[in-house]
């Protein structure tokens, strides 16, 4: 038998304010995991850079010719040069001639992509590095090295930025 | 005696009514967190981003976009602004409150169809998003 005021005490508040906290807490936290693709981005954009050197074959010195990587390779200079989230490194090596590094972008995550890549860090950006060798018509062979980074993570949409 | 029992009474009802009412409210936020759009935002926003930053000129898409359709029809959304681009960023909005966006590296022209296809199967219809990838004017 319970006498008056045994109900409602500042105990039971409390284990309501415990469970609504845990469950409130361990909602939030399995609704808001992330999908993680920057690993596939970085992959994405090193394919498409080492095709469209590929197909630049001709112009061994193209990118000291004046060669516009950004509108050859079809890739977005303001995004590249604005958002920081992006970084492309490109290697050239013909003979003797070594050409390069080429890079463009965010030059920090070249540093942040070695570091990643001996530690597990999750918030370091996700790197692909390519090799190909391709060879001009006058049987000239060019390696070309592509390191390609990605920190895009994407989130919250606001109107302001970028 | 019975003025005790009614006021014991009393406290019981309020005591069951606030269990009630609370753990009414943590089950209705369980049930508003679990169908909220912010996981399927970000996801159609990636898998939308990746396609497109991987796509040539002259290519088209069409994706099925049957739940984010849906969900945006549940919150009154308007549906064509579920997805748009911005900057250069895909925008993938199914409720008023927000939108997650992602950002496309791809240099091209990207022409979101203004109507969704649907298409009409056994059981139920499905909502598909043609997306024309083109090369961008200089």
């Amino acid at each position: 038998m319970y006498k008056k005021g045994d109900l409602l005490t500042i105990w039971w508040f409390g284990v309501l304010a415990i469970v609504g906290l845990g469950i409130v807490l361990g909602t939030v936290i399995f609704y808001s995991g992330s999908v993680d693709t920057r690993k596939v981005e970085s992959e994405i954009m090193a394919d498409k850079i080492i095709k469209c050197l590929n197909q630049s074959v001709e112009s061994i010195n193209f990118i000291n010719d004046g060669f516009d990587i950004y509108s050859e390779c079809l890739i977005s200079k303001n995004v590249f040069e604005q958002s920081s989230l992006f970084f492309v490194r490109i290697n050239l090596v013909s003979g003797d001639l070594n050409q390069g590094p080429y890079k463009f972008g965010n030059n920090a995550l070249e540093k942040d992509c070695e570091v990643g890549e001996n530690v597990n860090a999750k918030y370091f950006p996700d790197c692909t590095q390519e090799n190909i060798d391709i060879y001009a018509k006058n049987g000239n062979k060019i390696s070309v090295n592509v390191l390609a980074v990605s920190n895009n993570k994407g989130g919250a949409y606001s109107n302001d930025g970028l | 005696m019975n003025k005790k029992g009614d006021h014991y009474a009393f406290e019981e009802i309020i005591f069951v009514v606030l269990n009630i009412i609370y753990f009414f409210m943590l089950i209705f936020f369980v049930i508003r967190a679990s169908s909220g759009a912010y996981i399927s935002e970000q996801f159609y926003a990636k898998q939308i981003g990746l396609l497109v930053d991987g796509a040539k000129p002259g290519t088209l898409l069409s994706v099925d976009v049957t739940k984010p359709y849906n969900t945006a029809e549940k919150n009154n959304m308007d549906k064509g602004n579920i997805f748009r681009i911005i900057n250069s960023k895909l925008i993938v909005q199914m409720s008023g409150s927000r939108a997650y966006q992602y950002q496309i590296f791809n240099d091209v022209d990207v022409k979101i169809a203004p109507a969704y296809r649907i298409v009409n199967e056994g059981n139920g219809n499905e909502v598909f998003l043609d997306i024309y990838i083109g090369e961008k004017n200089v």
